[in-house]
């Protein structure tokens, strides 16, 4: 192995779009339309390194992770694995005199897209999924189930050999005693029981690069820390590198070296650690950190201020930064458009008038992203709203350009929103305040 | 021997005795998965049963629908409304099953039908146990869906276009579209981030608050059981070993396996990992005496021979260990 | 963000991919009957034939051209419809095939509906009572219905329903009656288009014994086929979440367990689809049915090269086209396989 080569894996502008299933005529009139699972992302891993990824559910990891492996193909971007900053320079270069030769060569050598490379490190780079009984066969039992990895990839020389290592790894993850475990089929183990099965089925090809989608959630807390122990113990004694998925940040907290926070397809925040608990900067990585439960009921009523409003749809994202609508400390600046406006308005007179009553006043509004502008019908109603809500000082409003009335047509234009990017060197979180 | 009567409250389900072994008198080993399991949840209450990977948490839970394998055998009661659910006919369990008793299950990916969209999922639940018209089903499900966080638009998607945590939400949604009377919940928040956790969490207090829901809470998460939990029971090799106040279990731990469980919990200021040393008992053949005497630091003599009685600290305290004897 | 753009691209590109399919299946029937018998010209006016005759045949034939050339006369020709001249009739090898083509797919047609049919009820019952007695004579029928030899079961059918009984024909697809105008060329179809009942009754008589003995038999293999695959799928995670929600029995076994049971099942009938025509040819023969294979077989005893070819190509294409349609079924009812 080549001891300089000490980036064990560089995910660069990583895109998983899903093409969602829509009636054809939809289709044609807007467009094929996407879930954006994970839109532009990079990140580098250590070798040795455990790192994190946390964040929302839906977010992303999970697709990450897959990717990584190329379970699924990714729509764009790279993965270079085992290369160093001269390598990653090189390609940076290339990249940016349009060397396309070059840059097809560096990919031939380095990238996990190319077939041939990945064939190569199928037995290196394991996962350990986040369903265990999705991921395990119903009609293998615990034993072949782990075993059947090893003799793919010949581990061990004879099958006594196997069988030996096999055991070994029930043991120490737990599935003691072995006899009665051994010829279990998944649906007569317990949830824990089959996680634990995926971690010995993954661990026992001695993998150098693990991806872990949270792979202790259904353990208790004695057995999880036993099998993280484990864990640290390969990383330390064999520099195991570790991708870890979790939503759990204590733990995280413990064991990775750096963690990304991840929200709707992005990377919000990334940094050590230590810097990252200590001092969280991106607005939901602190709301992350409010919200982890405490396992101490006295700590209950605490003031965990969560962010407002509902997860958005991953099909139409919010523009400018995409966290603004339950930002807590969003400013004129964040990104917010006609479509805040409108979701604004109807829950606010919601409040004043009921369903039909508004349905009565013929709104219609008209939203055009292109110019960031909303039309509505100019109604009274609206118009002392606004007029109202201007004088209050909140980032929505601070956010209109101009508002211009005519033909019983009010337009009110927004700022051009900007998206906030997080830049490897100079900020940690992708926010505008960070 | 042991009911908890002591508020005289009467419980909105309350599980006597209750013995479960799998693969009885069939070829394989029998696992003594549950022993004498005694357990009452009021109205409006939460419980959680934590314990060890493999303790028979979820064999309980799943008793209570009568969903287990068929070579299984199930000794006790469950009662609700003063019927034996075990004792009930297959027809009346069904039309408890989903209306006045639901679940979410703990590994949420596999369990909704690949073929069939969420839509069809709730339409297919509410025509079973409804007469709602299809208009109000899908004004039902959409509200249900809004609750924890899944948007409307995609109603229509399949199963495997969602991530893990949203299955689950899902899976909390069709627990909850018909406002059950008891909700057990397996896990039922692992796979979510915190916000959300914390979202649908203050959802579960709502619903019991609510409806008078009673909840039985499975979880690894003891973050998750202290923030909830009006009452916490831990199970150690298919016996309850301690029960007792959120409270009184996280700040008065008394049985030697609970102290080591909650030593164990990795908190923000965690340095080291603790665990509790030695293996998981065999529920084949389970030790005798106390469980959990073969790891147990401050073992006896009398721990290998004799199951411990029961010891009442207070009306809701209790723990099964030598220890406490008088 | 070249992926797949749901259903309507799944199903695009899958025809598109038959083209390819289709196009190496006909590369290997001109290859064999090329290359395998020697040439074709002498092999169909016998060894003694004088040259000149035999030159002219193989003009006739085009055998004279090089081999490449006559491979892209008959690409070009398949693609345009022509299967070339019968060697014997001089007619357009398609008349001589339709009719014949049409009776052996009116075979199948009701042999098959009649074994999915069959096989699909037998073994999901037989899950449904995994380990009962029930259980066990449907997973006996399997086995033995697909240990007796077809023609044997054919023999036996056709004495004692027609011969000993004589409640039906045992030969032939039509009687003495002149056959329904040709509009789809399936004469129960036809008859009933034009509102024929007297014709149609007729036809349905001299299908039901090929028809119910080829259903019959292919039903063995689909009966275990489903009961496994239900077993399989009745053990998934997502039967036992739709109890706890107090779906009804039926319902979990109808639309749960078995909708995703028959996925694995129709795929296993696309491949099956050949070993239908090759029971069918057998049928044919036993039953005198009029179909490809009686063809085929008066064709090579004539040594009629051309038709042979044609009759093979027809087929080829058939199962491609099956192959086909299996996959755009399986892509319309499972949304996991539409990227
Ligand atoms: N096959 C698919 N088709 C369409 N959308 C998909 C598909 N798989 C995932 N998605 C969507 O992609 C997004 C990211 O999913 P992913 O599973 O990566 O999330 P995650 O971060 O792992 O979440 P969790 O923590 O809940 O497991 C979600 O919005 C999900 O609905
Ligand atoms: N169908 C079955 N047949 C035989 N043994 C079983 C069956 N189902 C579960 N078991 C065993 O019973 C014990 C209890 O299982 P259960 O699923 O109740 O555990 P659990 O407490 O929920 O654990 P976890 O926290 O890991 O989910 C386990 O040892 C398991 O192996
Ligand atoms: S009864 Fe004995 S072995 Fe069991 S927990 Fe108490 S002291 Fe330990
Ligand atoms: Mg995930
Ligand atoms: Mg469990």
């Amino acid at each position: 192995m080549n001891e300089k080569r000490n980036i064990k894996l560089w995910v660069k502008n990583l895109k998983k779009y899903y093409p969602t299933i829509e009636n054809p005529l939809k289709k044609l009139i807007k467009g094929q339309e996407y879930v954006k699972a994970v839109d532009d992302i990079s990140f580098e891993i250590k070798k040795g390194e455990v790192f994190g990824l946390v964040g929302e559910s839906g977010s992303g990891k999970t697709t990450v992770g897959e990717n990584l492996l190329m379970l699924q193909k990714p729509t764009e971007g790279q993965l270079y694995y085992e290369i160093n900053e001269e390598i990653k320079k090189e390609i940076l270069e290339a990249e940016k005199n349009g060397n396309k030769e070059k840059i097809n060569k560096l990919n031939k050598k380095h990238s996990l897209r190319k077939r041939k490379n990945l064939r190569k490190l199928r037995k290196d780079i394991q996962m350990i999924f986040q369903d265990p009984s999705a991921a395990l066969n119903p009609s293998m039992t615990v034993f072949e189930s782990i075993l059947h990895p090893a003799k793919i990839h010949k581990i061990g020389d004879t099958k006594e050999e196997r069988k030996q290592k096999v055991y070994n790894m029930m043991e120490e993850v737990g599935l003691t005693p072995v006899e009665r475990f051994k010829d279990k089929y998944p649906r007569d183990l317990s949830g824990g029981e089959r996680q634990r099965v995926i971690i010995a089925r993954a661990m026992i090809l001695e993998p150098t690069f693990l991806v872990a989608d949270e792979p202790v959630a259904m353990l208790d807390m004695s057995i999880r820390s036993k099998i993280l122990n484990l864990l640290m113990k390969l990383k330390e004694e064999f520099g195991l590198t570790i991708l870890f998925i979790t939503h759990d940040l204590a733990t995280a907290k413990l064991i990775c070296n750096r963690i990304g926070i991840m929200y709707l397809g992005k990377i919000m925040e990334l940094g050590k650690t230590k810097e990252i608990f200590e001092n969280p900067k991106h607005p939901y990585t602190k709301s992350l950190m409010r919200a982890i439960p405490r396992a101490d009921p006295r700590e209950r009523e605490r003031d965990k201020n969560l962010p407002e409003g509902e997860i958005p749809d991953p099909i139409d994202m919010p523009q400018g930064c995409r966290y603004h609508p339950r930002c807590l400390e969003a400013t004129s600046k964040c990104g917010w458009g006609p479509r805040d406006l409108k979701e604004h308005i109807e829950n606010n007179l919601l409040k004043i008038y009921d369903e039909e009553e508004i349905e009565e006043m013929e709104f219609n509004f008209k939203e055009d992203k292109e110019n960031n502008k909303l039309e509505i019908h100019d109604k009274k109603e609206i118009c002392n709203y606004l007029e109202k809500k201007k004088k209050e000082d909140t980032p929505l409003m601070n956010a209109i350009k101009e508002t211009n009335k005519n033909q019983n047509k009010l337009t009110i234009k927004f700022k051009k929103p900007k998206e906030p990017k997080r830049k490897e060197t100079e900020t940690r979180a992708a926010c505008f305040y960070n | 021997m042991n009911t908890e009567q002591e508020t005289g409250e009467k419980p909105n389900i309350s599980i006597k005795n209750l013995d479960i072994t799998y693969n009885y008198e069939n070829d394989s080993e029998e696992v003594k998965a549950a022993r004498d399991i005694n357990l009452d949840i009021k109205n409006g209450e939460i419980v959680s049963l934590v314990g060890e990977s493999g303790s028979g948490k979820s064999t309980i839970g799943s008793s209570i629908l009568n969903l287990l394998p068929k070579d299984t055998l199930t000794r006790g009661k469950i009662q609700l409304d003063g019927k034996n659910l075990l004792e009930l006919p297959e027809n009346d369990i069904r039309e408890i099953r989903g209306k006045d008793i639901s679940k979410i299950f703990q590994d949420p990916m596999g369990r909704l039908n690949p073929l069939m969209t969420v839509e069809q999922h709730f339409i297919e639940l509410l025509n079973e146990h409804t007469d709602f018209g299809k208009e109000k089903a899908i004004e039902k499900s959409i509200d249900a869906l809004n609750d924890v966080g899944i948007p409307p638009n995609r109603f229509e998607d399949y199963p495997h276009e969602f991530s893990g945590g949203m299955r689950q939400r899902i899976m909390i949604a069709l627990a909850l579209v018909l406002n059950p009377r008891i909700l057990i919940a397996d896990e039922a928040t692992t796979s979510l981030d915190v916000v959300v956790q914390s979202q649908i969490l203050n959802l579960l207090r709502d619903v019991t608050e609510k409806y008078n829901t009673s909840i039985l809470n499975i979880t690894h998460n003891l973050g998750v059981v202290a923030e909830i939990s009006d009452r916490v029971v831990v199970l150690y090799g298919g016996k309850v070993v301690e029960k007792g106040s959120a409270e009184e279990i996280f700040h008065k731990p008394k049985h030697p396996y609970t102290k080591g469980l909650i030593n164990s919990v990795i908190g923000l200021d965690t340095e080291e990992l603790e665990w509790v040393e030695g293996t998981p008992p065999d529920l084949v053949n389970p030790p005798s005496g106390c469980p959990f005497h073969p790891r147990c630091p401050q073992v006896m003599e009398k721990c290998k021979k004799q199951f411990p009685e029961q010891t009442g600290f207070n009306d809701s305290h209790k723990t099964w260990c030598h220890l406490y004897e008088s | 963000m070249a992926e797949g753009r749901g259903l309507a691209s799944y199903i695009l590109t899958r025809l598109i991919l038959a083209v390819p399919t289709v196009l190496i299946l006909l590369t290997i029937v001109f290859l064999i009957m090329r290359v395998a018998p020697g040439d074709p010209a002498q092999a169909m006016l016998g060894a003694k034939a004088p040259p000149s005759q035999l030159e002219l045949l193989r003009e006739h034939m085009g055998l004279n051209k090089p081999l490449y050339m006559q491979y892209i006369d008959y690409i070009f020709g398949v693609v345009q419809g022509d299967l070339g001249k019968s060697f014997q009739f001089n007619t357009p090898m398609w008349e001589l095939i339709k009719p014949r083509l049409m009776a052996t797919l009116e075979l199948v047609l009701y042999g098959f509906t009649l074994a999915v049919g069959l096989g699909v009820l037998l073994g999901k019952e037989s899950a449904k009572r995994e380990g009962s007695w029930g259980d066990f004579l449907g997973d006996l029928y399997g086995i033995a219905i697909y240990a007796f030899p077809i023609f044997w079961v054919g023999i036996m059918a056709q004495l004692i329903f027609g011969i000993e009984l004589g409640w039906l024909p045992t030969s032939g697809r039509f009687g003495a009656m002149a056959p329904p105008q040709t509009i789809t060329g399936l004469y129960t179809i036809d008859s009933l288009l034009q509102g024929q009942i007297d014709k149609f009754i007729v036809a349905i008589k001299h299908l039901i014994l090929p028809a119910t003995v080829l259903g019959v038999y292919i039903s063995g293999i689909f009966t275990r086929i489903t009961r496994t695959n239900m077993l399989q799928t009745l053990k998934e995670d997502y039967i036992e979440a739709a109890e706890a929600r107090g779906i009804k029995e039926k319902l979990v076994v109808n639309r749960y367990a078995l909708k995703n049971a028959l996925l694995p099942l129709i795929t296993i009938m696309g491949l099956q689809f050949a070993l239908t025509l090759a029971g069918a040819v057998l049928t044919e023969v036993t039953f005198n049915w009029p179909g490809m294979a009686d063809f085929i077989v008066s064709m090579a005893i004539e040594r009629d090269y051309p038709a042979v070819q044609a009759t093979v190509t027809v087929f080829a294409i058939l199962v491609a086209s099956v192959s086909v349609l299996i996959d755009i079924v399986i892509g319309v009812l499972d949304p996991r396989i539409r990227f």
